[in-house]
C-alpha cells in the first residue's frame, strides 16, 4: 500500500487514454435508452463526465441487467452498506490493498513534503439528480459541516489534520481544490481512502443547503414542520453526517454512488431496494456505463439463521458477513451444489483472533499495579493452551501467536509473534509466585491487600467466538491461582463500560491490523494511540489530547512509543515510515502490553456461481471495506 | 348491560396508565439510551465523536431532557394529537411502523386462533367424553407436547425441514419471486405454503390450555341431572353431548380468548424472529435492545390495549350467551 | 412440593378434620382429607407414573456430580461434535471368545479443512472399558464432600466416554444435560415458591376483601398480564447489575420469572375465596370471633392446599419453558452455568440441526419430558384434589 506520486499521475493518465478510445461505444449500449427516448433522461454522453473512470473488469466485459439479492441483518448493520454500494471516495485502495487510486478524483498530486494535496475533480461530472458534482460540494462540507461549530463538526476526521492543526482547503476553480497542511501529513491519502471515511462526496450541497440556516433563512421553521427542535437536528437527519444508519435511511438525497435508494432501509422496514443511478461516473473498457447489475435489493432479516438458509437455498448472490462463520461452514459446504454456490477467501486481517487486554488505566489502584507488571502478563500469556483452543474452536486451523505483524510481511517482527506462547503452567506457577504468592484456602492468589486476585474479563455477548474461547481459556488462568471469570453484556453497555470507562478489569477485542501497512494507519495494540486502545484508555487519550481531565500520563517507555508514533504520521517518505515502524513494533514486543491466541484463520464468503467479475481472494476488514474495492459496480450475472 | 360495560371501559384507563407508565420505565432501565446504541454501531466502523458532538445528537433526539417530560410529551403526544413519536432508529414516525406491522400481527394471531380451536375443540370434548381412555391420554399429551417444546426450536426445525425436505424458501411469508407481485393466486398458495409453519408453531403451544379447560367444564356439565334425563330419554349420543353440555362447556372457552390473545401475540415474537416474520414482535425487540423508545413504549401500549379489548370483548360475548352471567 | 407439604398438614387438621369427621361415617369417611387425596392419585396412574419421573429427575438434580460421567465444563479440544457412542455388552478377545464387558468404541477422527469439520466414524477395533463406580474426575458433592467415583465411567480416566455425543468445545453432552437438570429442575421450583407467595397473599386478600382491595389487585393483575413479557424480561434482566456473580444472577432471574407469574395463581386463589367466603365454616369461625388474619389462614387457606399444589405443580413446567425462552433472548443464564435453557440456546442454529442433532434432541427431550411429566401430575393432583366430588 505504499503510495508513490508517480503511480498516481499514472493511474490517471491512463484513464485517459482509455476514455478516449471508448468514446464513441457509449449511446450503443445504454441499460437506460428506453428513458432517454422517452425525453425523460438526457443521453449517455451528457450523463457522464467528461473523463469518467475507467474500469478493467476483473475477468471480463460484463451485460447490464439483473438484480443482486443481498441481506442485511438487522437495522443495526446498515453501516454495513458502505462495503457494497457506499465505497465512493476521492481516492480508493486498489483490489489488492497494495496502494490507492483515483476514483472520484481524476487524479491527486502531493508535494514532496507532503504538506499540499491538490485535487482535480471530473469535469461535468453529475449528482444522481443530474446536478453537477464540484469543489463547491467539497467547499460547502468543508465550511459549513466540518468548519461549521453548529453543525457540530463532523465525526472522527482527524486525518485532516497534522501535528495539532486542521488543514485549509483551498478551491481553485469549479474542478480543483488543494488541501495544505501545516506538518507533513503523510497518510492523508491512505486515511482518505478507508471505507466510510471520505466525507467530500457524500454532501450534495445544492440539496442540503435549504436545511442550513446559512443558506435558508428559514430552516428552523422547515425543521418545525417536521417536529424537531432546530435546524441542526433537521440537517443532521437530512445529511446523515454523525450517523452512517441515517445517511443510507435516506431515499431523497442525491447520491453519486453506483446505486441509489429507491426505497431506503427504514421506508420499507422488510426491504430497501435500490437502483441504478443513471449519472454514474464509471465505465468499463468497452465503454459500458457502470453498474451492471440494475438494483440491488436488500431483505432485512432479524436472525442470522434464517439468512443461512436463504443462502443454503440460493436465495442470496453474495455475501460475506453474518453467515460466515467456522461453525457454518460445513453446513454451506454440503449445499454448495444444491443452492448453486461456491466460496471465496476472506484474507483475515485482524491483528489476532482474540486479543486479551487486562486494563492497565484501571481505577483500582492495586489491580492497576499488578496489571502494569510485564511479568504477571508474562504469566497469563504462559498459562494460556492456546493449541486446545485452535483444537477446538478453528478445527486445528493456526499457530498460537501474539497480537502482530503476519509472517511473510516486510514488518513481521518474530519475537513480537511468538514470544511467551509456549503453554507452560509450571512457569506461569513460579513467575506468579514471584509476585503473588499468598493464596486463599481456595488455592487462588491473593494480592498484596490480601484480597483474592479476580480478573473479570467482560465481553460484549455477540461476538460468540470469543465467548467459546473463553470458556477454555478461564480454566487455564484459575490452575494458574487466578480468579479468572466472564460477564458477558449487551454490545451498547459493553461500549459505555470498556470503551467509555476505567472500572472494567479486563476486556477482549480483535481488529487492529497483520499487516504493516495497515498497523501503521491502526497500531492499536502496539501503542495506545485511539479509542480502540481499551486496554489503556487514559494514555490513549493522552496521545491525542494530553489536557483532558481523563487523559492520564503514560509511564516514560509508552510515551516515547507514543512520540514514535507521532513522528510515524509526520513521515512522508515510504521508506522512512518503514524503519520508524520497525523501531515501534520491536518496542510493542518489548513492553508487551497486551496478549493473543492465535492469528486469525481465514474467513470464506458465499458467491452464486452466475454472479461474474467477483474476486476469488480479498482481504477482509471494514477499513478495505470488503468487498467494496473489489468494485461491486462491475459484477454481472450472466 | 350498557352500564357494565361503560364501568369496565372505564376501569380500563388507570390500567392503560399503569401500562404506560411501566412500558416507559422497563424501556429506561437499561443503562444508556439510544445514542449509546448508535456510538456503538458507529465504532465497529471506527468512528468516534467528541463529548460536544454526542450531546448535540443526545439534544437532537430529545434525550436531554428528564424521563418525566420524555413521557408526559409522549403520552400528551398520543392523548392530543393521536402521534405515538418517532422512531430513532427507522428515521419514521412511530405510528406508521406499526401500522404496517400490525395487519400481519392479526392476521398471524388471528389465524393461530382459529388452529388452536380447531385442535382443541375436538380433542377437548373427546378427552371429556373417553375420561382416562387411552385416547385421552394420547390426545393430553400432544396437547402438553405443544406447550412443552420450545416455540423456537419447533420453528427452527419446522423450517430446516420445510428447507432440507420440501425445497421451499424459508422465513417470511412470501418466496421471493413473490414478493414485489401483486396479489395472486399463485401468490396466495405461496403465502399457504409459508404461514402453516408460523401458524402451527404459535397455535400448539395455546392448544394445551384450551383443551385442558373444555375438559374440565364439559366434565362438570356431563354429571348434572339434565344429561343423565336426556340420556334416559333415549336420545342419540352424539345429540346429548353437543346440544348442550358442549355449549354451555364452551362459555369459558369464549371467556379464555381474553387471556389466550395475548399470549399469542406475545409467543409470535420469538417465533416471529426465527421465522423472519413481518410482525410486530422482531421490531419490538430490536427497539427495546436498540432503546428505541418510543417505538418500544407505544408497541407494548398498544398490545396491552388490545389485550384489554379482547379480555372485554370476551367478556361481553360471555354476557351474550349465557344469560346468567348478566344476572350476577 | 415436598417442603410445602408436611406443614400444611399439620396446620390444616382442625379446620378440615372435623369437619370431616362430623359429616361422614365408616372408614373411608374417618380418613383426612389428604388420605382421601392419595387414595384418589392413587388410582390415577398415568398421574402416578408422571409422579414418580419427577421424582426420578430431582434424584439425578440433587446427586448430579455423582450421576454425571464427568465434568460439564471439560473439554475435549479434537472431539468437537462428536457423536453419541453406544454401549457395547460383549468383546471378543483375540482367540474370538466373546466375553462381557461393558464398552464403548472408539473414534476415528478425521479433519477436512475444506469444509472445517472433524468427521467421526466408529473405530470397532478400539475399545474403551467402562464400568461402574469408576474414579474419574475429582470433584465435591454437593461443593462439600470430596469424590472421585462416578456411577458410569471409563475405566482408564484418560478415555473418552460420551454417551450422548459432545458439544462444539467437545463436552460430553450427557454430563452437562444431568448438571443442567439441576438449575432448571429447582429453577421451576424456586420461582413457583416465590410466585406462589406473592399469588396466594394478594388473591386471598383480594378474594376475602372485596371491594376496593379486589378493585385494586384486579388492576395490577390486569396491567400485569397485559404487557408483553418480553419487553418485561429485557428490561428487568438488562437492570441485573454486571458485577453479580452467575449465582446472583441465576437468583433474581428466577424471581423475574416468578414476578411475572403470578398472576394466575392469584386469580385462581381469588376465585376459590370468592366462593368459599360464603361458606358454612367461614362464617361459623367469624361468629366464633376468629380475626380475619386466623380466618384466611387457618380456615379458608388450608381448605385450598390441595388445589393450590395442582395449580402450582402446573406452574412448575412454565417455569422451565420460560427459562428457556430467557435464554434464547440472551438475557438468561449464561455460560459457565449450565442449564437446559442454556443447552439448548447453545443448539439453536442450523450446523445443530444438520449435523449434530443430539445436541438439540435431549435437551428439547429433557424439556419434554419434565414438563410433561408435571403437567401429568398436576391434572392427577387436581382431579384428586376434591375428594368429595365423585
Amino acid at each position: 500500500m505504499s503510495i508513490s506520486r508517480r503511480q498516481f499521475l499514472l493511474s490517471s493518465t491512463a484513464t485517459f487514454v482509455a476514455m478516449s478510445l471508448a468514446g464513441p461505444a457509449l449511446a450503443e449500449t445504454d441499460p437506460l435508452k428506453s428513458l432517454v427516448e422517452a425525453d425523460s433522461l438526457p443521453p449517455l454522453a451528457h450523463r457522464l463526465p467528461l473523463n469518467p473512470l475507467v474500469i478493467t473488469p476483473t475477468d471480463r466485459i460484463g451485460k447490464h441487467g439483473g438484480t443482486w439479492n443481498n441481506a442485511l441483518v438487522g437495522v443495526g448493520s446498515l453501516v454495513m452498506l458502505v462495503r457494497y454500494q457506499g465505497y465512493e471516495p476521492q481516492i480508493r485502495f486498489d483490489p489488492e490493498w497494495a496502494g490507492v487510486i483515483p476514483n472520484v478524483a481524476e487524479s491527486v498530486d502531493v508535494n514532496a513534503e507532503a504538506t499540499v494535496y491538490s485535487f482535480t475533480l471530473r469535469e461535468g461530472m453529475k449528482w444522481s439528480d443530474g446536478e453537477p458534482y464540484t469543489t463547491e460540494d467539497v467547499r460547502f462540507w468543508f465550511d459549513d459541516i466540518f468548519q461549521d461549530e453548529l453543525v457540530g463538526g463532523t465525526r472522527s476526521q482527524s486525518y485532516w489534520s497534522s501535528g495539532d492543526e486542521t488543514a485549509t482547503l483551498e478551491v481553485v476553480d469549479e474542478y480543483h481544490f488543494n488541501v495544505h497542511f501545516k506538518t507533513p501529513n503523510g497518510f492523508f491519502l491512505q486515511n482518505m481512502a478507508r471505507g466510510g471515511h471520505d466525507l467530500t462526496t457524500r454532501c450534495p450541497a445544492h440539496y442540503l443547503k435549504q436545511f442550513h440556516l446559512k443558506y435558508n433563512p428559514k430552516a428552523n421553521e422547515l425543521a418545525r414542520e417536521n417536529d424537531l427542535n432546530d435546524w441542526i437536528a433537521l440537517f443532521h437527519r437530512e445529511s446523515g453526517i454523525m450517523d452512517d444508519s441515517i445517511y443510507y435511511q435516506n431515499s431523497r438525497r442525491p447520491t453519486i454512488e453506483a446505486w441509489k435508494f429507491t426505497t431506503a432501509p427504514g421506508e420499507d422496514t422488510e426491504r430497501a431496494i435500490a437502483e441504478r443511478n443513471p449519472y454514474y461516473f464509471k465505465v468499463d473498457t468497452a465503454g459500458n456505463q457502470l453498474p451492471y447489475l440494475d438494483r440491488v435489493v436488500y431483505q432485512m432479516v432479524a436472525d442470522p439463521e434464517v439468512l443461512l438458509l436463504k443462502t443454503l437455498q440460493g436465495e442470496i448472490d453474495y455475501m460475506g458477513l453474518y453467515i460466515n462463520t467456522t461453525v457454518n461452514k460445513p453446513v454451506l459446504y454440503d449445499s454448495k451444489e444444491a443452492g448453486n454456490y461456491d466460496f471465496f477467501t476472506l484474507k483475515e486481517t485482524a491483528v489476532n483472533a482474540m486479543v486479551f487486554m487486562l486494563n492497565l488505566n484501571h481505577t483500582d489502584p492495586v489491580k492497576n499495579e499488578l496489571f502494569n507488571n510485564r511479568d504477571f502478563r508474562v504469566a497469563l500469556s504462559h498459562a494460556l493452551d492456546r493449541q486446545s483452543i485452535i483444537d477446538a474452536i478453528f478445527v486445528g486451523q493456526g499457530k498460537p501467536a501474539q497480537p502482530s505483524i503476519l509472517e511473510g510481511d516486510p514488518l513481521h517482527n518474530p519475537t513480537l509473534s511468538y514470544q511467551y506462547t509456549e503453554y507452560d503452567a509450571d512457569q506461569a506457577n513460579s513467575i506468579l509466585d514471584g509476585i503473588i504468592p499468598n493464596r486463599d484456602d481456595e488455592g487462588y492468589r491473593l494480592d498484596k491487600e490480601g484480597r483474592r486476585v479476580t480478573i473479570i474479563f467482560e465481553i460484549d455477548q455477540a461476538r460468540s467466538s470469543f465467548l467459546d474461547m473463553f470458556e477454555l481459556a478461564l480454566p487455564n488462568f484459575q490452575a494458574v491461582g487466578i480468579d479468572a471469570q466472564m460477564r458477558t453484556m449487551d454490545r451498547s453497555l459493553w461500549e459505555t463500560r470498556v470503551r467509555g470507562g476505567r472500572e472494567f478489569d479486563a476486556s477482549a477485542h480483535q481488529f487492529g491490523a497483520n499487516n504493516g501497512i495497515g498497523a501503521m494507519l491502526d497500531p492499536r495494540y502496539f501503542v495506545a494511540s485511539s479509542r480502540n486502545s481499551f486496554y489503556a484508555s487514559g494514555w490513549a487519550l493522552y496521545f491525542s489530547d494530553p489536557e483532558n481531565e481523563n487523559a492520564i500520563k503514560p509511564p516514560e517507555d509508552v510515551l516515547q512509543q507514543q512520540e514514535r508514533y507521532k513522528t510515524l504520521l509526520a513521515t512522508a517518505d515510504p521508506d522512512a515510515q518503514k524503519q520508524i515502524m520497525v523501531e515501534l513494533l520491536e518496542e510493542a514486543a518489548r513492553q508487551f502490553l497486551v496478549f493473543g491466541v492465535t492469528l486469525p484463520p481465514d474467513s470464506y464468503g458465499v458467491v452464486k456461481n452466475d454472479m461474474n467479475n467477483v474476486l476469488p481472494s480479498m482481504p477482509n476488514s471494514y477499513s478495505y471495506p470488503t468487498p467494496g474495492p473489489a468494485r461491486p459496480e462491475q459484477f454481472f450475472k450472466s | 348491560m350498557l352500564g357494565y360495560i361503560i364501568q369496565r371501559v372505564f376501569l380500563m384507563v388507570p390500567t392503560m396508565l399503569g401500562i404506560s407508565i411501566i412500558s416507559f420505565i422497563i424501556i429506561q432501565l437499561p443503562p444508556g439510551d439510544y445514542l449509546t446504541s448508535v456510538l456503538a454501531a458507529m465504532a465497529d466502523s471506527d468512528v468516534t465523536f467528541t463529548a460536544d458532538q454526542i450531546a448535540r445528537m443526545r439534544e437532537n433526539y430529545g434525550l436531554d431532557e428528564p424521563m418525566y417530560m420524555q413521557y408526559i410529551q409522549w403520552i400528551w403526544g398520543i392523548v392530543s394529537r393521536g402521534d405515538f413519536g418517532y422512531s430513532f432508529e427507522w428515521n419514521r414516525p412511530v405510528s406508521e411502523l406499526i401500522w404496517e406491522r400490525m395487519g400481519a400481527t392479526l392476521s398471524i394471531s388471528f389465524l393461530s386462533l382459529l388452529f388452536v380451536w380447531a385442535v382443541s375443540l375436538p380433542i377437548g370434548i373427546y378427552s371429556a367424553v373417553r375420561r382416562h381412555s387411552i385416547g385421552d391420554h394420547i390426545a393430553t399429551l400432544f396437547g402438553f407436547l405443544g406447550l412443552a417444546i420450545p416455540n423456537f426450536i419447533l420453528a427452527l426445525t419446522l423450517m430446516y425441514v420445510s428447507f432440507r425436505y420440501f425445497g421451499q424458501s424459508v422465513g417470511g411469508l412470501y418466496s421471493p419471486e413473490f414478493v414485489e407481485q401483486a396479489m395472486s393466486w399463485p401468490k396466495f398458495v405461496d403465502l399457504l405454503k409459508h404461514v402453516w409453519v408460523p401458524v402451527v408453531v404459535i397455535g400448539t403451544a395455546g392448544t394445551a390450555a384450551l383443551i385442558r379447560i373444555l375438559r374440565a367444564n364439559l366434565t362438570d356439565e356431563l354429571n348434572k341431572p339434565y344429561v343423565l334425563t336426556a340420556r334416559a330419554k333415549g336420545l342419540p349420543e352424539h345429540t346429548v353431548i353437543l346440544r348442550y353440555p358442549v355449549r354451555i362447556a364452551l362459555n369459558p372457552f369464549v371467556s379464555a380468548i381474553g387471556w389466550v390473545l395475548p399470549q399469542l401475540i406475545s409467543g409470535i415474537t420469538i417465533t416471529a424472529i426465527v421465522l423472519n416474520l413481518p410482525t410486530a414482535g422482531p421490531l419490538l425487540l430490536r427497539a427495546l435492545v436498540a432503546q428505541d423508545m418510543y417505538l418500544a413504549g407505544s408497541f407494548i401500549l398498544l398490545m396491552g390495549v388490545l389485550t384489554l379489548v379482547g379480555m372485554l370483548l370476551s367478556d361481553i360475548l360471555l354476557a351474550l350467551l349465557d344469560p346468567r352471567i348478566r344476572f350476577h | 412440593m415436598s417442603q410445602i407439604n408436611p406443614i400444611n398438614t399439620v396446620e390444616d387438621r382442625p379446620a378440615i378434620t372435623l369437619l370431616s369427621d362430623d359429616d361422614n361415617t365408616g372408614s373411608l369417611e374417618v380418613a383426612s382429607q389428604w388420605r382421601l387425596i392419595w387414595i384418589k392419585f392413587r388410582q390415577n396412574k398415568v398421574a402416578l407414573f408422571a409422579g414418580v419421573v419427577v421424582l426420578l429427575f430431582y434424584v439425578v438434580a440433587v446427586f448430579a456430580e455423582f450421576l454425571a460421567p464427568t465434568l460439564p465444563s471439560k473439554s475435549q479440544p479434537r472431539l468437537t461434535y462428536a457423536p453419541p457412542q453406544s454401549i457395547g455388552f460383549f468383546v471378543e478377545n483375540e482367540a474370538g471368545e466373546r466375553a462381557i464387558q461393558l464398552h464403548v468404541n472408539g473414534y476415528g477422527m478425521t479433519v477436512d479443512p475444506e469444509s472445517l469439520r472433524r468427521s467421526f466414524t466408529v473405530d470397532k477395533e478400539v475399545i474403551i472399558p467402562v464400568g461402574f463406580f469408576v474414579k474419574g474426575e475429582p470433584y465435591e458433592l454437593w461443593g462439600l464432600i470430596p469424590m472421585e467415583r462416578h456411577l458410569i465411567g471409563p475405566l482408564n480416566p484418560k478415555d473418552s466416554m460420551n454417551l450422548l455425543g459432545t458439544d462444539k468445545l467437545g463436552r460430553d453432552v450427557l454430563s452437562r444435560m444431568i448438571y443442567g437438570a439441576r438449575v432448571s429442575m429447582s429453577i421451576g421450583l424456586i420461582g413457583v415458591f416465590s410466585s406462589l407467595l406473592i399469588g396466594t397473599v394478594l388473591g386471598a386478600l383480594s378474594g376475602y376483601f372485596g371491594g376496593w382491595v379486589d378493585l385494586a389487585v384486579q388492576r395490577l393483575i390486569e396491567v400485569i398480564s397485559a404487557m408483553p413479557t418480553i419487553p418485561l424480561w429485557l428490561g428487568f434482566a438488562a437492570a441485573i447489575p454486571l458485577t453479580w456473580s452467575p449465582l446472583q444472577v441465576y437468583f433474581i432471574i428466577t424471581l423475574i420469572v416468578s414476578l411475572l407469574a403470578w398472576t394466575g395463581l392469584a386469580r385462581e386463589v381469588r376465585g376459590r375465596f370468592l366462593s368459599l367466603r360464603h361458606e358454612d365454616f367461614v362464617t361459623a369461625a367469624k361468629l366464633d370471633g376468629c380475626t380475619t388474619k386466623r380466618v384466611i389462614f387457618r380456615h379458608i387457606l388450608p381448605s385450598l392446599t390441595s388445589h393450590i399444589l395442582a395449580v402450582v405443580t402446573l406452574a412448575i413446567p412454565t417455569m422451565i419453558v420460560a427459562e428457556t425462552a430467557l435464554s434464547f433472548l440472551g438475557i438468561g443464564l449464561k455460560a459457565p452455568v449450565v442449564s437446559w435453557g442454556v443447552l439448548l440456546q447453545d443448539a439453536q442454529n442450523i450446523r445443530t440441526i444438520s449435523s449434530a442433532p443430539w445436541l438439540l434432541v435431549w435437551p428439547a427431550g429433557a424439556v419434554v419430558v419434565v414438563v410433561l411429566a408435571f403437567n401429568f401430575l398436576g391434572d392427577g393432583l387436581r382431579d384428586a384434589a376434591d375428594p368429595y366430588e365423585h
